[in-house]
């Protein structure tokens, strides 16, 4: 089984060894820890599990298809993998909290392990202050009547003004 | 055509915004509620254009605030200003934060209203730090966070809140522009100790997108500018109780423990 990334319409910054991954077309954000931005960069369309496994020695974990399976499971839920990668079915073993008791005896396992944490990101009305004299988003007025200081054509440059 | 004393255009990190009045009195009482660093000048076109009467106030054909008092439209235009400006900037990128200046460092922290950032700002501003804002962190393509000293808005215990100058709570404002030093995420809750965790700088960053005003309009740039944020500064997240200690804890970490050194452009 091969698995190929997914590339387009995302916006990938590296950062202190995580990835930061922009979907445009979901608006989401995803911060992928290093094990699974390893996984997410071998997934290239010709690695097999296998391979990919063998690569996360590099990270101090044992080369265990499972932790693979894991983020691959965790980076399809994010979207970041291509339509067409197959659909992972992960055994009841590769869950993270079974494997974090399967690697309990290698130090700092848990940290390693494969984690992505996403955010929707929110439009700009989700950020409009309550403060004082806030009014939430308003509704363009349905019957406006202009006040009648308005009768004069507008003196602004904009197409805008009433 | 109205004559131009009945308008009152400005810019303010480069949005441009006009203001134009039913009465000349009105005029006189605008530039109280500018926010900061707006500069009254002439300009078009316009992004935004707002009307007020003594009645009304309308942001272009939408009704803000109808069969209000002037002040009480006052109140409306000067909230939605901050909020426009945020919007339209065109030089800097608007992160719903509260900031502090220490010791030539930028604190952050980012939430939205109700989260609990302007007591903690009030808080480390009454412990000697430069207030910087209570509201947005003005971030620009270098990841150096400038001034934007609004009055505070300080609630009281029945929901509302008050423009409260800085130096009416013993502070001064910032003037220069810092490099971010520290990001706090701090949600309220009573009788909680502030025994923060660290955050990697990826899950800072996503602490700050989920606060930047036009990070889905501006992807490209909420990215480059506020990983350069997080690449200076270090993350902490946890609950805490009282304003005014954990304010003080935060100021002994950042002076004995921070690994970040704190650094005036």
């Amino acid at each position: 089984m091969t698995i190929t990334a997914r590339t387009k319409d995302l916006i990938v910054q590296s950062i202190d060894g995580e990835v930061c991954v922009y979907d445009l077309v979901n608006k989401k954000c995803h911060v992928l820890n290093k094990t699974s931005a390893l996984v997410w960069k071998l997934c290239d369309g010709h690695s097999t599990l296998e391979e990919m496994a063998a690569k996360l020695e590099q990270f101090d974990l044992p080369a265990d298809r499972d932790i693979v399976l894991l983020a691959l499971d965790q980076l399809e839920k994010a979207g970041l993998l291509e339509n067409a990668a197959p659909k992972l079915a992960l055994t009841p073993a590769a869950s993270r909290r079974s494997l974090i008791g399967k690697l309990g005896a290698v130090a700092g396992a848990a940290a390693l392990l494969p984690l992505i944490d996403s955010i929707a990101v929110p439009n700009a009305y989700a950020q409009a202050s309550s403060g004082p004299g806030f009014s939430p988003p308003p509704f363009t007025t349905p019957f406006f009547t202009p006040p009648p200081f308005f009768t004069t054509p507008p003196f602004f440059g904009t197409t805008s003004a009433p | 055509m109205g004559a131009p004393e009945d308008r009152l255009t400005f810019v303010s990190h480069g949005a441009r915004i006009g203001i134009r009045v039913s009465h000349r009195a009105i005029l006189h009482r605008l530039p109280a509620i500018l926010p900061p660093g707006a500069a009254i000048t002439s300009v078009e076109p316009l992004d935004i254009v707002y009307t007020l009467s003594p009645g009304d106030l309308y942001r272009g054909s939408v009704s803000l605030s109808s069969r209000s008092t002037i002040d009480e439209a006052l109140r409306v235009l000067e909230s939605d200003l901050h909020f426009q400006v945020a919007q339209h900037a065109r030089t800097a990128l608007f992160v719903h934060a509260g900031v502090v200046g220490w010791k030539g460092g930028a604190i952050l922290i980012p939430g939205r209203s109700l989260s609990g950032k302007t007591s903690l700002v009030a808080a480390l501003v009454r412990a000697g730090a430069a207030y910087y804002s209570d509201e947005y962190a003005v971030i620009d393509r270098q990841g150096c966070v400038h001034p934007y000293a609004k009055p505070l808005s300080i609630r009281d215990e029945n929901g509302g809140a008050a423009r409260v100058p800085v130096a009416e709570i013993g502070g001064r404002a910032g003037a220069e522009t810092l490099r971010p030093v520290a990001i706090v995420l701090a949600n309220y809750r009573l009788g909680a100790r502030w025994r923060p965790r660290a955050l990697t700088q990826g899950q800072a960053l996503l602490a700050l997108i989920d606060n930047t005003v036009l990070a889905q309009e501006q992807p490209e740039l909420t990215m480059e500018t506020l990983t350069r944020v997080v690449s200076s500064a270090t993350a902490l997240q946890g609950l805490r109780g009282e304003s005014g200690p954990t304010a003080r804890q935060l100021l002994r970490w950042l002076d004995r423990d921070s690994p970040s050194q704190p650094n005036t452009l």
